[in-house]
């Protein structure tokens, strides 16, 4: 099973307009840096990390079948309403 | 000349019958520029000192500001305000939509309704033209079935509505109203007061907005957001604010079973991707704003939802879902609608089923007081039901109509700690265990718990665009997200000063303009030569006067609390060592008080502060 990994908020620019999630092939665990990597999302960007429905970090591995989600800053939209 | 107001306020009388033009200066509008800055200044000028909410005494302000209707993004937008039957202190809530856009093309900035009609009357302002028209035969239409009446019987599709249904007909204290079908003025109960008034709608139609002092410039504005708003916008464009659901169950910040939990399992069944990829059928705008962050779902099946009600917010699926412990979406895209059609506020009632559900299974209410129903978390069905026994006053809704404070101490027995309410008015689905900043916020709001007077605390803790925007006012470095400290008050309050700015001129808060490019814009609309401590210095004075409102009416210090509930920590996740701290959250408020020049105990405004912004006539009302 691949991972499987949906980025929220402001990240969804690193989806290239793309909805659905992205599926990785991966033979061994990593940690989720090294996924961010490979997406091109820089970890600054990153302000929840979150495996299986809990949280995370950028530290944390990663095997297949594990479903990721990467949050921006989120504010209730997306955007900050203080802007 | 004035550019970018019409300088002309609409005066209704419903007890009279008679409609009055009241000209006003361009002073005037450059100290209070629209919106909540009128609204505050009429309230206290015009209703008396401990007036009865839903009496004839009180005013239901309708105002516009400066920015409404430039065609800017996020120009739509208008204020409404009362002293609100739910708080029975100051009232006031935004809508978004057409209807404040077209407000402005009458030739009018505002309206103040005053008195009650003998029966129910609809207002239309066409133009020039005001008339009362009967609309008993109106009394009891959904928000749908009257805007097709009406707009027939005025023969003109594109006229705009704003509008009650039934809640406010009943006086339901979590009443809105509703711009057209979706754009909902939903909290503070103001739905109730224009239902006490008898009044059922306000048609507008205009033909002309007043000139701006450099269209080029403003057009210019137009031209890059339209360009730039994908980019800018994060992704309100695709699943709309709700993408905050999965954010928050994740953070511990979801409320989940009446602000129990915050973290709830079926989060994923009613987030904004889900939503996007089952019931949503089209992203629905307001006024010139390209970014569409408004949701229109349809069902057909066990529940059918019709789109022309919008579809839910984060705010919503969160009230009517997880903190009802449900996770069907098309039953909250149902009670979302029914909201919509009835003329209730989404959050105070969610807020209040999620009340009563507890009430339910410890015992404080039965089967007997529902009528049969099963009333507990979870039960989506019952969920639905309760939003139309709301709205009817049916049942055990004749008692939940009037909002948590009131239902809990007409019920008894200890009720009053499943409140989730402050000053009368329920807390927004913002967690403040996770925010402190906004449950401080929440507790100093004049309005009652409210998350437009606050900060999103999460994200000032690092770098990033965010704290790029406010180092522009001097806030320099990363602010812990639990931080209670100087340095998170310091941000807050010129923050709110800023917010309630956006609520001066009604400008839309999900526009991602920088402080500098607001300026920009209110310059080129309104020819001044403004500087952004001119604006903030609006924004304070506004947020002064419902301070001065309350005193007035008799609220103290005491009533800036927060729920029991938050000093004490979740179940488990994230949160479960998140409890607040009952002295650090007083000592906030304190703070808070001081650097806005407030007594530290009664925070009552100094006479000092109160010159100083100019409106020294204010402390009148503090005798
Ligand atoms: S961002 Fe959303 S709420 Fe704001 S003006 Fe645009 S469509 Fe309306």
């Amino acid at each position: 099973m691949p991972l499987r990994i949906r980025l929220h908020g402001n990240l969804r620019k690193y989806l290239g307009g793309r909805q659905e999630p992205i599926s990785l092939d991966v033979a061994v665990s990593f940690p989720l840096r090294y996924i961010l990597s490979q997406l091109g999302v820089p970890e600054g960007e990153v302000w929840t990390f979150s495996v299986n429905g809990g949280l995370a970090d950028a530290t944390t591995e990663v095997v297949s079948g594990d479903e990721i989600d990467l949050f921006g800053p989120v504010a209730g939209g997306s955007l900050n309403p203080a802007q | 000349m004035s550019f970018g107001y019409n300088g002309r306020i609409l005066r209704v009388d419903l007890s009279r019958g008679e409609v009055t033009v009241e000209d006003v200066r361009e002073a005037f509008f450059r100290t209070y520029f629209g919106g909540r800055g009128f609204i505050v200044h009429r309230l206290l000028n015009d209703v008396p000192r401990g007036a009865d909410a839903l009496s004839e005494e009180n005013r239901l302000v309708f105002a516009t500001g400066v920015f409404t209707g430039s065609g800017l993004a996020g120009s739509g937008r208008n204020s409404v305000g009362a002293k609100s039957p739910l708080t029975n202190a100051y009232g006031e809530a935004e809508a978004g939509g057409f209807w404040g856009a077209e407000l402005k093309r009458t030739g009018y900035d505002a309206i103040v309704v005053e008195g009650k009609a003998a029966h129910p009357v609809y207002l239309s302002i066409l133009g020039d033209e005001v008339q009362m028209r009967d609309a008993r035969h109106l009394w009891g239409m959904t928000t749908g079935e009257s805007c097709a009446a009406i707009t027939r019987e005025i023969g003109d599709a594109r006229v705009r509505l704003a509008q009650i249904g039934p809640a406010g007909e009943n006086l339901a204290r979590l009443a809105s109203i509703i711009n057209d079908l979706k754009h909902a003025a939903g909290r503070t109960g103001l739905g109730a007061v224009m239902g006490s008034k008898n009044l059922k709608a306000i048609a507008v139609r205009g033909p002309k907005g007043p000139p701006m002092a450099d269209a080029k410039k403003v057009q210019s504005f137009v031209k890059w957001f339209g360009a730039a708003y994908i980019e800018l916008s994060g992704g309100l464009h695709d699943v709309g604010t709700s993408d905050g659901v999965l954010y928050f169950a994740r953070n511990g910040g979801l409320p989940t079973r009446n602000f129990r939990e915050g973290t709830f399992t079926g989060a994923e069944n009613i987030s904004g991707e889900r939503m996007r990829d089952t019931i949503l059928v089209g992203r629905g705008s307001c006024f010139a704003c390209p970014v569409c962050c408004k949701r229109e779902v349809k069902v057909n099946g066990r529940y059918d939802v019709d789109p022309s009600y919008g579809g839910p917010e984060y705010e919503t699926l969160a009230a009517l879902g997880s903190n009802c412990g449900v996770d069907d979406l098309e039953a909250v895209a149902k009670a979302n609608e029914l909201c919509n059609a009835y003329g209730l506020d989404t959050i105070g009632t969610g807020a209040t089923i999620a009340f009563a559900m507890e009430c339910f299974e410890n015992g404080l209410i039965t089967e007997k007081e529902t009528g049969g129903l099963r009333l507990t978390f979870g039960n989506a069905k019952a969920m639905v039901t309760m939003v139309e026994a709301i709205a009817r006053r049916q049942g055990i809704g004749e008692i939940l109509a009037e909002g948590t404070l009131r239902a809990a101490r007409e019920i008894g027995k200890g009720a009053e700690r499943f409140a989730m309410q402050i000053k009368g008015q329920e807390l927004p689905m913002h967690e403040p265990r996770l925010k402190p900043g906004m449950g401080i916020g929440y507790a100093i709001s004049p309005t009652g718990a409210e998350h437009m007077m606050s900060i999103h605390d999460d994200i000032y803790k690092k770098a990033g665009a965010d704290l790029d925007k406010v180092r522009t006012l001097g806030v320099l470095a990363p602010i812990p997200q639990k931080h209670l400290g100087p340095e998170k008050l310091r941000l807050m309050v010129y923050l709110s000063h800023w917010q309630s700015f956006l609520n001066c001129i009604d400008m839309c808060f999900f526009m991602p303009y920088g402080f500098d490019q607001v300026l920009e814009m209110v310059r080129a609309i309104t020819g001044w030569n403004c500087s952004l401590w001119e604006l903030l210095k609006v924004g304070e004075r506004a947020t002064t006067l419902t301070r001065v409102f309350n005193l007035r009416e008799g609220l103290t210090a005491d009533d800036d609390r927060l729920p029991e509930r938050m000093f004490t920590g979740q179940p488990s996740g994230p949160l479960a060592d998140g409890a607040l701290k009952e002295e650090a959250v007083k000592s906030a408020i304190q703070t808070y008080f001081d650097m806005m020049g407030w007594d530290t105990a009664t925070g009552a405004p100094g006479r000092g502060k109160l010159e100083e912004l100019g409106i020294g006539w204010a402390a009148e009302c503090l005798r």
